[in-house]
Protein backbone atom coordinates (compact mmCIF):
# COMPACT_ATOMS: atom_id res chain seq x y z
CA UNK A 1 0.00 0.00 0.00
CA UNK A 2 1.12 3.22 -1.04
CA UNK A 3 -0.31 5.48 2.13
CA UNK A 4 1.48 3.66 4.38
CA UNK A 5 4.77 4.67 3.35
CA UNK A 6 3.58 8.12 2.65
CA UNK A 7 2.41 7.76 6.63
CA UNK A 8 5.81 7.04 7.44
CA UNK A 9 7.59 9.67 4.96
CA UNK A 10 5.34 11.99 6.84
CA UNK A 11 5.33 10.77 10.36
CA UNK A 12 9.30 10.78 10.18
CA UNK A 13 8.81 14.77 8.44
CA UNK A 14 6.79 15.37 11.94
CA UNK A 15 9.77 14.05 14.19
CA UNK A 16 11.97 16.61 12.10
CA UNK A 17 9.73 19.13 12.57
CA UNK A 18 9.18 18.78 16.45
CA UNK A 19 12.28 17.16 17.40
CA UNK A 20 12.59 18.71 21.05
CA UNK A 21 8.51 17.59 21.68
CA UNK A 22 8.97 14.65 19.47
CA UNK A 23 12.06 13.42 22.40
CA UNK A 24 10.37 14.42 25.42
CA UNK A 25 7.70 12.06 24.25
CA UNK A 26 9.62 9.49 23.41
CA UNK A 27 11.53 10.13 27.07
CA UNK A 28 8.76 10.07 28.53
CA UNK A 29 7.41 6.87 27.22
CA UNK A 30 10.98 5.16 27.60
CA UNK A 31 11.13 5.93 31.31
CA UNK A 32 7.41 4.79 32.23
CA UNK A 33 7.84 1.27 30.23
CA UNK A 34 11.49 1.01 31.70
CA UNK A 35 9.29 1.22 35.63
CA UNK A 36 6.74 -0.80 34.10
CA UNK A 37 9.32 -3.50 33.12
CA UNK A 38 11.55 -3.31 36.12
CA UNK A 39 8.71 -3.81 38.04
CA UNK A 40 7.49 -6.65 35.72
CA UNK A 41 10.79 -8.78 36.29
CA UNK A 42 10.72 -7.69 39.96
CA UNK A 43 7.43 -9.53 40.37
CA UNK A 44 8.63 -12.45 38.61
CA UNK A 45 11.92 -12.47 40.80
CA UNK A 46 9.31 -12.32 43.83
CA UNK A 47 7.41 -15.04 42.41
CA UNK A 48 9.97 -17.55 41.81
CA UNK A 49 11.48 -16.34 45.55
CA UNK A 50 8.26 -17.40 47.22
CA UNK A 51 8.15 -20.59 45.14
CA UNK A 52 11.15 -21.59 46.63
CA UNK A 53 10.59 -20.42 49.67
CA UNK A 54 7.31 -22.33 50.09
CA UNK A 55 9.26 -25.78 48.97
CA UNK A 56 11.26 -25.10 51.74
CA UNK A 57 9.16 -25.56 53.94
CA UNK A 58 10.14 -28.25 56.69
CA UNK A 59 8.23 -28.84 59.85
CA UNK A 60 10.47 -29.14 62.81
CA UNK A 61 9.24 -30.65 66.10
CA UNK A 62 11.28 -30.41 69.30
CA UNK A 63 11.78 -33.08 71.75
CA UNK A 64 12.64 -32.88 75.07
CA UNK A 65 15.93 -33.78 76.25
CA UNK A 66 15.24 -37.05 77.98
CA UNK A 67 12.68 -38.17 75.89
CA UNK A 68 13.49 -42.06 75.52
CA UNK A 69 15.04 -43.25 72.37
CA UNK A 70 11.92 -46.04 71.29
CA UNK A 71 9.16 -42.94 71.81
CA UNK A 72 11.21 -41.01 69.58
CA UNK A 73 11.27 -43.41 67.13
CA UNK A 74 7.46 -44.70 67.23
CA UNK A 75 6.51 -40.93 66.76
CA UNK A 76 8.48 -40.29 63.89
CA UNK A 77 7.13 -43.65 61.97
CA UNK A 78 3.58 -42.10 63.33
CA UNK A 79 4.39 -38.92 61.38
CA UNK A 80 6.01 -41.04 58.53
CA UNK A 81 2.23 -42.37 57.87
CA UNK A 82 0.56 -38.92 57.49
CA UNK A 83 -0.48 -37.88 54.35
CA UNK A 84 2.04 -35.10 52.36
CA UNK A 85 4.94 -36.23 54.48
CA UNK A 86 7.81 -36.77 52.26
CA UNK A 87 10.63 -37.61 54.85
CA UNK A 88 10.90 -37.59 58.56
CA UNK A 89 14.49 -37.63 60.18
CA UNK A 90 15.81 -37.16 63.30
CA UNK A 91 18.46 -33.99 64.32
CA UNK A 92 20.15 -34.78 68.16
CA UNK A 93 21.48 -31.82 69.74
CA UNK A 94 24.73 -32.26 68.87
CA UNK A 95 23.61 -31.90 64.95
CA UNK A 96 21.65 -28.68 65.64
CA UNK A 97 24.68 -27.33 67.58
CA UNK A 98 26.98 -27.93 64.36
CA UNK A 99 24.54 -26.63 61.93
CA UNK A 100 24.05 -23.78 64.54
CA UNK A 101 27.80 -23.31 64.25
CA UNK A 102 27.66 -23.61 60.92
CA UNK A 103 25.13 -20.88 59.85
CA UNK A 104 27.18 -18.51 62.15
CA UNK A 105 30.56 -18.80 61.18
CA UNK A 106 30.70 -15.15 60.27
CA UNK A 107 30.41 -14.59 64.12
CA UNK A 108 31.72 -16.87 65.92
CA UNK A 109 31.96 -15.29 69.24
CA UNK A 110 28.38 -15.85 69.97
CA UNK A 111 29.63 -19.69 69.95
CA UNK A 112 32.53 -18.66 72.12
CA UNK A 113 29.87 -17.18 74.59
CA UNK A 114 27.96 -20.72 74.85
CA UNK A 115 30.79 -21.63 77.42
CA UNK A 116 30.32 -25.35 75.42
CA UNK A 117 26.83 -25.72 76.85
CA UNK A 118 24.29 -26.80 74.63
CA UNK A 119 20.80 -24.98 74.55
CA UNK A 120 19.45 -26.42 71.44
CA UNK A 121 17.12 -29.36 71.75
CA UNK A 122 16.78 -32.29 69.47
CA UNK A 123 14.25 -32.36 66.98
CA UNK A 124 12.44 -34.27 64.63
CA UNK A 125 12.17 -32.38 60.78
CA UNK A 126 9.67 -33.58 58.37
CA UNK A 127 9.89 -32.37 54.74
CA UNK A 128 6.46 -32.46 53.14
CA UNK A 129 5.42 -33.40 49.23
CA UNK A 130 3.11 -30.50 48.90
CA UNK A 131 3.72 -27.26 51.19
CA UNK A 132 0.79 -26.04 51.19
CA UNK A 133 -0.21 -29.13 53.64
CA UNK A 134 2.08 -27.49 56.05
CA UNK A 135 -0.65 -26.49 58.59
CA UNK A 136 -2.94 -29.46 58.67
CA UNK A 137 0.53 -31.97 59.35
CA UNK A 138 1.66 -29.64 61.62
CA UNK A 139 -1.59 -29.59 63.69
CA UNK A 140 -1.89 -33.51 63.27
CA UNK A 141 1.48 -34.23 64.81
CA UNK A 142 0.58 -31.48 67.27
CA UNK A 143 -2.44 -33.79 68.47
CA UNK A 144 -0.44 -37.00 68.38
CA UNK A 145 -0.59 -37.56 71.80
CA UNK A 146 2.86 -39.78 71.30
CA UNK A 147 4.42 -36.51 70.51
CA UNK A 148 2.70 -34.60 73.00
CA UNK A 149 4.55 -36.96 76.16
CA UNK A 150 7.72 -36.54 74.27
CA UNK A 151 7.64 -32.80 73.41
CA UNK A 152 9.33 -29.84 75.39
CA UNK A 153 6.55 -29.06 77.30
CA UNK A 154 3.69 -31.23 77.50
CA UNK A 155 0.99 -28.76 78.36
CA UNK A 156 1.68 -26.94 75.33
CA UNK A 157 3.01 -28.95 72.84
CA UNK A 158 1.84 -26.93 69.66
CA UNK A 159 4.97 -24.09 70.99
CA UNK A 160 7.25 -27.11 70.29
CA UNK A 161 6.24 -27.55 66.23
CA UNK A 162 7.68 -24.33 64.14
CA UNK A 163 7.10 -24.56 60.12
CA UNK A 164 7.85 -20.92 59.82
CA UNK A 165 4.43 -19.54 60.50
CA UNK A 166 3.76 -16.52 59.14
CA UNK A 167 6.67 -16.06 56.93
CA UNK A 168 4.97 -17.19 53.65
CA UNK A 169 2.04 -15.22 54.64
CA UNK A 170 4.09 -12.21 54.93
CA UNK A 171 5.69 -12.64 51.63
CA UNK A 172 2.57 -12.78 50.13
CA UNK A 173 1.57 -9.54 51.86
CA UNK A 174 5.03 -8.19 50.49
CA UNK A 175 3.97 -8.85 47.13
CA UNK A 176 0.49 -7.31 47.40
CA UNK A 177 2.01 -4.00 49.00
CA UNK A 178 4.84 -4.00 45.87
CA UNK A 179 2.31 -4.92 43.10
CA UNK A 180 -0.17 -1.88 44.62
CA UNK A 181 2.69 0.54 44.56
CA UNK A 182 3.42 -0.64 41.08
CA UNK A 183 -0.28 -0.44 39.81
CA UNK A 184 -0.29 2.91 41.11
CA UNK A 185 3.26 4.16 39.74
CA UNK A 186 2.06 2.28 36.57
CA UNK A 187 -1.38 4.60 36.16
CA UNK A 188 0.62 7.31 36.70
CA UNK A 189 3.42 6.82 34.24
CA UNK A 190 0.90 6.26 31.84
CA UNK A 191 -1.23 9.12 32.11
CA UNK A 192 2.23 11.26 32.03
CA UNK A 193 3.12 9.56 28.97
CA UNK A 194 -0.77 9.86 27.02
CA UNK A 195 -0.12 13.70 28.14
CA UNK A 196 3.09 13.81 26.68
CA UNK A 197 2.13 12.20 22.90
CA UNK A 198 -0.93 14.12 22.82
CA UNK A 199 0.79 17.28 23.22
CA UNK A 200 3.63 15.67 20.44
CA UNK A 201 0.86 15.31 18.31
CA UNK A 202 -0.93 18.43 19.06
CA UNK A 203 1.83 20.57 17.64
CA UNK A 204 1.73 17.95 14.58
CA UNK A 205 -1.20 18.99 13.52
CA UNK A 206 -1.55 22.57 14.49
CA UNK A 207 2.07 22.53 12.21
CA UNK A 208 0.21 20.93 9.49
CA UNK A 209 -3.01 22.75 9.84
CA UNK A 210 -3.17 24.04 6.55
CA UNK A 211 -2.64 21.12 4.81
CA UNK A 212 -5.01 19.05 6.46
CA UNK A 213 -7.51 21.80 5.48
CA UNK A 214 -6.54 21.12 2.18
CA UNK A 215 -6.98 17.75 1.99
CA UNK A 216 -10.51 17.93 3.71
CA UNK A 217 -11.32 20.35 0.97
CA UNK A 218 -10.33 17.83 -1.90
CA UNK A 219 -11.90 14.78 -0.15
CA UNK A 220 -8.99 13.13 1.47
CA UNK A 221 -10.92 10.08 3.80
CA UNK A 222 -10.47 10.86 7.49
CA UNK A 223 -8.34 7.37 7.64
CA UNK A 224 -5.73 9.24 5.29
CA UNK A 225 -5.77 12.23 7.38
CA UNK A 226 -5.39 10.57 10.40
CA UNK A 227 -2.97 8.04 9.46
CA UNK A 228 0.49 10.38 9.74
CA UNK A 229 -0.52 11.28 13.34
CA UNK A 230 -1.09 8.00 14.50
CA UNK A 231 1.69 6.87 13.00
CA UNK A 232 4.06 9.60 14.63
CA UNK A 233 2.57 8.37 18.10
CA UNK A 234 3.09 5.04 17.64
CA UNK A 235 6.65 5.40 15.91
CA UNK A 236 7.39 7.47 19.37
CA UNK A 237 5.53 5.42 21.58
CA UNK A 238 7.92 2.18 19.59
CA UNK A 239 11.37 4.13 19.90
CA UNK A 240 10.48 4.67 23.88
CA UNK A 241 9.35 1.28 24.44
CA UNK A 242 12.76 -0.24 22.50
CA UNK A 243 15.06 1.90 24.59
CA UNK A 244 13.31 0.79 27.64
CA UNK A 245 14.17 -3.00 26.76
CA UNK A 246 17.50 -2.41 25.83
CA UNK A 247 18.21 -0.41 29.19
CA UNK A 248 16.48 -3.55 30.96
CA UNK A 249 18.35 -6.22 28.98
CA UNK A 250 21.57 -4.26 30.26
CA UNK A 251 20.60 -4.04 34.07
CA UNK A 252 20.10 -7.36 33.75
CA UNK A 253 23.81 -8.65 32.32
CA UNK A 254 25.27 -6.13 33.98
CA UNK A 255 23.71 -5.07 37.38
CA UNK A 256 21.40 -8.50 38.18
CA UNK A 257 25.07 -10.61 38.68
CA UNK A 258 26.50 -7.41 41.30
CA UNK A 259 22.92 -7.85 42.76
CA UNK A 260 23.51 -11.47 43.08
CA UNK A 261 26.76 -11.49 44.44
CA UNK A 262 25.45 -8.83 46.97
CA UNK A 263 22.75 -10.79 48.39
CA UNK A 264 23.75 -14.58 48.11
CA UNK A 265 21.20 -16.22 49.93
CA UNK A 266 18.47 -14.91 47.25
CA UNK A 267 17.47 -16.40 44.19
CA UNK A 268 16.99 -13.92 41.67
CA UNK A 269 17.28 -16.27 37.68
CA UNK A 270 14.25 -15.52 35.90
CA UNK A 271 13.53 -17.93 32.83
CA UNK A 272 14.36 -16.45 29.65
CA UNK A 273 11.29 -17.08 28.42
CA UNK A 274 9.89 -14.64 31.28
CA UNK A 275 11.91 -11.63 29.87
CA UNK A 276 11.06 -12.10 26.26
CA UNK A 277 7.24 -12.23 27.18
CA UNK A 278 7.94 -8.61 28.96
CA UNK A 279 9.91 -7.19 26.77
CA UNK A 280 7.12 -8.16 23.71
CA UNK A 281 4.55 -6.76 25.96
CA UNK A 282 6.07 -3.61 26.79
CA UNK A 283 6.44 -3.16 22.95
CA UNK A 284 3.14 -3.59 22.89
CA UNK A 285 2.20 -1.75 25.54
CA UNK A 286 3.97 1.36 24.43
CA UNK A 287 2.50 1.29 20.74
CA UNK A 288 -0.76 0.52 22.04
CA UNK A 289 -0.13 4.20 24.18
CA UNK A 290 1.37 5.71 21.77
CA UNK A 291 -1.83 5.11 19.20
CA UNK A 292 -4.11 6.10 22.32
CA UNK A 293 -2.53 9.12 23.40
CA UNK A 294 -2.56 10.48 19.49
CA UNK A 295 -5.99 9.15 18.77
CA UNK A 296 -7.19 11.61 21.83
CA UNK A 297 -5.30 14.51 20.09
CA UNK A 298 -6.97 14.32 16.52
CA UNK A 299 -9.77 14.24 18.53
CA UNK A 300 -9.02 17.23 20.21
CA UNK A 301 -7.72 18.87 17.46
CA UNK A 302 -8.28 17.30 14.47
CA UNK A 303 -11.54 18.05 13.23
CA UNK A 304 -12.53 15.36 10.20
CA UNK B 1 -36.92 12.37 -4.59
CA UNK B 2 -40.35 13.56 -2.81
CA UNK B 3 -39.03 17.38 -3.54
CA UNK B 4 -41.23 20.40 -4.49
CA UNK B 5 -39.21 21.40 -7.29
CA UNK B 6 -40.98 24.80 -8.26
CA UNK B 7 -38.89 27.67 -7.84
CA UNK B 8 -39.21 30.40 -5.56
CA UNK B 9 -38.40 32.90 -7.64
CA UNK B 10 -40.77 34.84 -10.01
CA UNK B 11 -38.50 34.12 -12.61
CA UNK B 12 -38.76 30.39 -12.36
CA UNK B 13 -40.95 30.06 -14.86
CA UNK B 14 -38.36 30.57 -17.72
CA UNK B 15 -36.21 28.02 -15.84
CA UNK B 16 -37.68 24.41 -17.17
CA UNK B 17 -35.79 22.71 -19.53
CA UNK B 18 -32.40 23.42 -18.39
CA UNK B 19 -29.82 21.02 -17.77
CA UNK B 20 -30.13 19.40 -20.73
CA UNK B 21 -29.53 22.41 -23.07
CA UNK B 22 -27.43 24.30 -21.00
CA UNK B 23 -24.93 24.74 -23.89
CA UNK B 24 -27.08 26.62 -26.05
CA UNK B 25 -27.72 30.27 -24.49
CA UNK B 26 -30.86 31.83 -26.16
CA UNK B 27 -31.76 28.23 -27.37
CA UNK B 28 -33.41 27.29 -24.11
CA UNK B 29 -36.65 28.66 -24.36
CA UNK B 30 -37.66 28.33 -28.25
CA UNK B 31 -36.55 24.76 -27.73
CA UNK B 32 -39.07 24.57 -24.39
CA UNK B 33 -41.97 26.04 -26.25
CA UNK B 34 -41.71 23.66 -28.87
CA UNK B 35 -41.10 20.79 -26.92
CA UNK B 36 -43.99 21.75 -24.84
CA UNK B 37 -46.36 22.73 -28.54
CA UNK B 38 -45.34 18.81 -29.58
CA UNK B 39 -46.17 17.31 -25.99
CA UNK B 40 -49.05 18.95 -26.12
CA UNK B 41 -50.29 18.35 -29.10
CA UNK B 42 -49.58 14.53 -28.93
CA UNK B 43 -50.65 14.10 -24.97
CA UNK B 44 -53.04 16.89 -24.47
CA UNK B 45 -53.86 16.38 -20.74
CA UNK B 46 -50.13 15.57 -20.14
CA UNK B 47 -49.16 17.25 -16.63
CA UNK B 48 -46.57 20.13 -18.35
CA UNK B 49 -44.67 20.39 -14.58
CA UNK B 50 -44.25 16.45 -14.79
CA UNK B 51 -42.60 16.58 -18.06
CA UNK B 52 -40.10 19.75 -16.90
CA UNK B 53 -38.80 17.82 -14.05
CA UNK B 54 -37.66 14.98 -15.82
CA UNK B 55 -35.97 17.40 -18.29
CA UNK B 56 -33.57 18.30 -16.37
CA UNK B 57 -32.71 16.43 -13.42
CA UNK B 58 -31.32 19.00 -10.88
CA UNK B 59 -27.66 18.30 -9.24
CA UNK B 60 -28.53 20.15 -6.10
CA UNK B 61 -31.49 21.23 -4.28
CA UNK B 62 -32.27 23.14 -1.31
CA UNK B 63 -35.39 22.06 0.36
CA UNK B 64 -36.57 25.07 2.56
CA UNK B 65 -33.25 25.24 4.17
CA UNK B 66 -32.68 27.28 7.58
CA UNK B 67 -29.51 27.67 9.44
CA UNK B 68 -28.69 29.01 12.73
CA UNK B 69 -25.88 30.01 14.65
CA UNK B 70 -25.91 29.19 17.84
CA UNK B 71 -24.37 32.37 18.82
CA UNK B 72 -27.31 34.37 17.00
CA UNK B 73 -29.78 31.98 17.71
CA UNK B 74 -32.93 34.75 16.89
CA UNK B 75 -31.03 35.74 13.49
CA UNK B 76 -30.49 32.91 11.11
CA UNK B 77 -27.42 32.87 8.59
CA UNK B 78 -29.85 31.40 6.17
CA UNK B 79 -33.53 31.32 6.07
CA UNK B 80 -36.24 29.03 4.57
CA UNK B 81 -34.30 28.98 1.37
CA UNK B 82 -35.52 26.48 -1.64
CA UNK B 83 -33.78 26.24 -5.08
CA UNK B 84 -32.73 24.05 -7.77
CA UNK B 85 -29.10 23.83 -9.54
CA UNK B 86 -29.35 21.98 -12.50
CA UNK B 87 -26.42 20.18 -14.25
CA UNK B 88 -23.94 22.29 -16.69
CA UNK B 89 -25.13 25.43 -15.15
CA UNK B 90 -23.16 28.81 -14.40
CA UNK B 91 -24.58 30.74 -11.23
CA UNK B 92 -24.02 33.64 -9.50
CA UNK B 93 -24.19 33.83 -5.85
CA UNK B 94 -24.56 37.34 -5.03
CA UNK B 95 -25.30 38.98 -1.78
CA UNK B 96 -23.78 41.74 1.05
CA UNK B 97 -21.18 40.40 3.69
CA UNK B 98 -23.71 38.46 6.24
CA UNK B 99 -25.91 37.73 3.31
CA UNK B 100 -25.21 33.81 4.32
CA UNK B 101 -23.04 33.28 1.43
CA UNK B 102 -20.40 32.06 3.17
CA UNK B 103 -23.09 29.74 4.96
CA UNK B 104 -24.66 27.99 1.53
CA UNK B 105 -21.44 27.13 0.36
CA UNK B 106 -20.36 25.94 3.78
CA UNK B 107 -24.13 23.51 3.88
CA UNK B 108 -23.05 22.22 0.47
CA UNK B 109 -19.82 20.82 0.95
CA UNK B 110 -21.39 19.71 4.49
CA UNK B 111 -18.99 21.39 6.67
CA UNK B 112 -22.09 22.37 8.32
CA UNK B 113 -25.22 20.63 8.50
CA UNK B 114 -28.52 22.62 8.06
CA UNK B 115 -30.82 23.37 11.02
CA UNK B 116 -33.98 22.52 9.22
CA UNK B 117 -34.55 21.51 6.08
CA UNK B 118 -32.65 18.92 3.83
CA UNK B 119 -29.98 19.38 1.01
CA UNK B 120 -29.16 17.21 -2.07
CA UNK B 121 -26.55 16.20 -4.28
CA UNK B 122 -26.95 13.73 -6.63
CA UNK B 123 -29.97 12.61 -4.60
CA UNK B 124 -28.05 12.20 -1.79
CA UNK B 125 -29.29 13.48 1.11
CA UNK B 126 -26.73 15.76 3.04
CA UNK B 127 -28.27 16.39 6.35
CA UNK B 128 -28.48 12.57 6.91
CA UNK B 129 -25.04 11.54 5.44
CA UNK B 130 -22.56 9.46 7.14
CA UNK B 131 -19.42 11.37 8.42
CA UNK B 132 -17.73 8.67 6.95
CA UNK B 133 -19.28 9.56 3.40
CA UNK B 134 -18.19 13.33 2.88
CA UNK B 135 -15.05 12.47 1.84
CA UNK B 136 -16.55 11.30 -1.33
CA UNK B 137 -18.82 14.03 -1.54
CA UNK B 138 -15.99 16.77 -1.62
CA UNK B 139 -14.19 14.78 -4.45
CA UNK B 140 -16.99 15.85 -6.26
CA UNK B 141 -16.83 19.28 -5.39
CA UNK B 142 -14.20 21.59 -6.51
CA UNK B 143 -14.01 24.46 -4.12
CA UNK B 144 -11.95 27.88 -4.80
CA UNK B 145 -11.42 30.46 -2.22
CA UNK B 146 -10.39 34.21 -1.92
CA UNK B 147 -6.96 33.56 -0.95
CA UNK B 148 -6.27 30.85 -2.98
CA UNK B 149 -5.19 28.68 -0.02
CA UNK B 150 -1.95 26.98 -1.59
CA UNK B 151 0.50 25.19 0.55
CA UNK B 152 3.83 27.67 -0.03
CA UNK B 153 6.11 24.84 0.71
CA UNK B 154 5.33 22.73 -2.57
CA UNK B 155 5.60 24.11 -6.46
CA UNK B 156 2.64 24.59 -8.63
CA UNK B 157 3.26 21.17 -9.67
CA UNK B 158 2.82 19.74 -6.44
CA UNK B 159 0.08 21.68 -4.98
CA UNK B 160 -2.05 20.45 -8.14
CA UNK B 161 -0.94 16.17 -7.52
CA UNK B 162 -1.31 16.72 -3.64
CA UNK B 163 -4.82 16.79 -4.53
CA UNK B 164 -5.18 13.90 -6.53
CA UNK B 165 -2.05 12.24 -3.66
CA UNK B 166 -4.44 12.38 -0.60
CA UNK B 167 -7.53 10.81 -2.61
CA UNK B 168 -4.96 7.94 -3.36
CA UNK B 169 -4.66 8.27 -6.82
CA UNK B 170 -1.77 6.37 -8.40
CA UNK B 171 1.31 7.97 -10.04
CA UNK B 172 -0.14 7.13 -13.42
CA UNK B 173 -3.08 9.24 -12.87
CA UNK B 174 -0.57 12.66 -11.53
CA UNK B 175 1.45 12.50 -14.25
CA UNK B 176 -0.63 12.56 -16.75
CA UNK B 177 -3.52 14.81 -14.99
CA UNK B 178 -1.27 17.26 -13.79
CA UNK B 179 0.03 18.70 -16.94
CA UNK B 180 -3.12 18.28 -18.61
CA UNK B 181 -5.12 20.55 -16.05
CA UNK B 182 -1.92 23.02 -16.11
CA UNK B 183 -2.03 23.44 -19.36
CA UNK B 184 -5.69 23.72 -19.21
CA UNK B 185 -5.42 26.98 -17.01
CA UNK B 186 -2.52 28.26 -18.88
CA UNK B 187 0.25 27.85 -16.71
CA UNK B 188 2.56 24.96 -18.47
CA UNK B 189 5.52 27.54 -17.99
CA UNK B 190 4.97 27.54 -14.44
CA UNK B 191 5.24 24.06 -13.22
CA UNK B 192 8.25 24.15 -10.69
CA UNK B 193 7.73 27.61 -9.80
CA UNK B 194 6.59 28.07 -5.82
CA UNK B 195 3.30 29.85 -5.32
CA UNK B 196 5.28 33.05 -3.81
CA UNK B 197 7.06 33.87 -7.10
CA UNK B 198 3.49 33.61 -8.97
CA UNK B 199 1.04 36.75 -9.46
CA UNK B 200 -2.46 36.53 -7.68
CA UNK B 201 -4.26 35.54 -10.91
CA UNK B 202 -2.07 32.80 -11.58
CA UNK B 203 -1.78 31.72 -7.72
CA UNK B 204 -5.43 31.43 -8.57
CA UNK B 205 -5.33 29.39 -11.44
CA UNK B 206 -3.25 26.85 -9.62
CA UNK B 207 -5.89 27.05 -7.23
CA UNK B 208 -8.44 26.26 -9.98
CA UNK B 209 -6.22 23.29 -11.38
CA UNK B 210 -5.92 21.82 -8.47
CA UNK B 211 -10.08 22.34 -7.93
CA UNK B 212 -10.98 20.77 -11.25
CA UNK B 213 -7.95 18.08 -11.69
CA UNK B 214 -9.63 15.38 -10.09
CA UNK B 215 -12.82 16.25 -12.94
CA UNK B 216 -15.41 16.89 -9.78
CA UNK B 217 -19.00 17.51 -11.89
CA UNK B 218 -19.27 20.63 -9.32
CA UNK B 219 -17.02 23.76 -9.25
CA UNK B 220 -17.34 26.31 -5.96
CA UNK B 221 -15.74 29.26 -6.00
CA UNK B 222 -16.35 31.61 -2.85
CA UNK B 223 -15.12 35.42 -4.24
CA UNK B 224 -12.25 34.00 -6.60
CA UNK B 225 -11.79 37.01 -7.83
CA UNK B 226 -12.26 39.05 -4.65
CA UNK B 227 -8.23 39.43 -4.36
CA UNK B 228 -7.54 40.29 -7.99
CA UNK B 229 -7.39 43.37 -10.44
CA UNK B 230 -10.25 43.66 -13.18
CA UNK B 231 -8.53 42.50 -15.72
CA UNK B 232 -7.10 39.40 -13.58
CA UNK B 233 -10.58 38.76 -12.76
CA UNK B 234 -11.88 38.91 -16.56
CA UNK B 235 -9.09 36.16 -17.24
CA UNK B 236 -9.87 33.93 -14.12
CA UNK B 237 -13.72 34.67 -14.79
CA UNK B 238 -12.98 32.83 -18.74
CA UNK B 239 -10.66 29.94 -17.33
CA UNK B 240 -14.45 28.92 -14.95
CA UNK B 241 -16.75 29.46 -18.15
CA UNK B 242 -14.67 27.50 -20.25
CA UNK B 243 -14.50 25.03 -17.66
CA UNK B 244 -18.05 25.51 -17.53
CA UNK B 245 -18.26 24.54 -21.04
CA UNK B 246 -16.90 21.42 -20.33
CA UNK B 247 -19.96 20.54 -18.69
CA UNK B 248 -18.93 21.06 -15.15
CA UNK B 249 -21.79 23.03 -13.02
CA UNK B 250 -19.94 25.97 -11.73
CA UNK B 251 -21.53 28.26 -8.56
CA UNK B 252 -19.78 31.52 -8.12
CA UNK B 253 -20.20 33.69 -5.02
CA UNK B 254 -18.68 37.19 -6.12
CA UNK B 255 -19.39 40.75 -5.13
CA UNK B 256 -18.08 41.73 -8.26
CA UNK B 257 -20.88 43.94 -9.39
CA UNK B 258 -19.16 44.53 -13.04
CA UNK B 259 -18.58 40.73 -13.58
CA UNK B 260 -22.41 39.69 -12.76
CA UNK B 261 -23.85 42.19 -15.17
CA UNK B 262 -21.24 41.74 -18.05
CA UNK B 263 -21.70 38.06 -18.09
CA UNK B 264 -25.20 37.49 -17.60
CA UNK B 265 -25.51 34.56 -16.31
CA UNK B 266 -28.15 33.12 -13.52
CA UNK B 267 -28.03 34.83 -10.66
CA UNK B 268 -29.37 33.96 -6.72
CA UNK B 269 -29.35 36.79 -4.85
CA UNK B 270 -29.08 36.17 -0.81
CA UNK B 271 -30.06 39.03 1.77
CA UNK B 272 -30.34 38.58 5.76
CA UNK B 273 -30.16 34.75 4.85
CA UNK B 274 -33.28 35.07 2.67
CA UNK B 275 -33.24 34.30 -1.20
CA UNK B 276 -34.54 37.47 -2.31
CA UNK B 277 -33.75 36.87 -6.41
CA UNK B 278 -33.05 34.05 -8.73
CA UNK B 279 -33.25 35.20 -12.27
CA UNK B 280 -31.84 33.59 -15.49
CA UNK B 281 -29.24 36.16 -17.31
CA UNK B 282 -29.25 38.48 -14.16
CA UNK B 283 -27.63 41.36 -12.72
CA UNK B 284 -25.78 42.00 -9.38
CA UNK B 285 -29.04 44.05 -8.86
CA UNK B 286 -27.23 45.44 -5.03
CA UNK B 287 -26.62 49.26 -4.52
CA UNK B 288 -22.80 49.32 -4.01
Amino acid sequence: MSSIGYFFKESLQGFARNLSTALGSIITIFLSLLIIGVFFVAGSMLNNLMKSVESEVTITAYVADDAPEEDIQSVMSTISQMPDVAEVSFTTKEQALENFSNSMTSNPEIIEQLDGTNPLPASIDVELTDPQAVQSVASSIESDQAYVKISEDPENAGDSIKYGQGTVERLFQLTNYVRYIGIALIVLLIFIALVFINNTIRLAILARRKEIAIMRLVGASNGFIRGPFLMEGALHALIGSVLAIIVIQLLRTFALPQLENAIRFLDFTVPDMTYVMIYVGLAVAGVIIGLIGSAIAMRRYLKV
Amino acid sequence: MAIDRSRTAPQGAHRAAHGGHAAVPGGRSRNRAQLTNQLTQTLPELDVEATRAQLGQPVITFDHVTKVYPAQPNKPALADVSLQIYAGEFLFLVGHSGSGKSTFIKLLTREIKPSQGHIYVADEDLSSMRNWRVPYLRRNIGCVFQDFKLLPSKTVFENVAFALEVIGKSKHVVKTQVPEVLRLVGLQEKFGKLPDQLSGGEQQRVSIARAIVNRPPLLICDEPTGNLDPQTSRGIMDLLERINRTGTTVLVATHDREMVDNMRRRVIALERGRLTRDQDRGVYGFDV
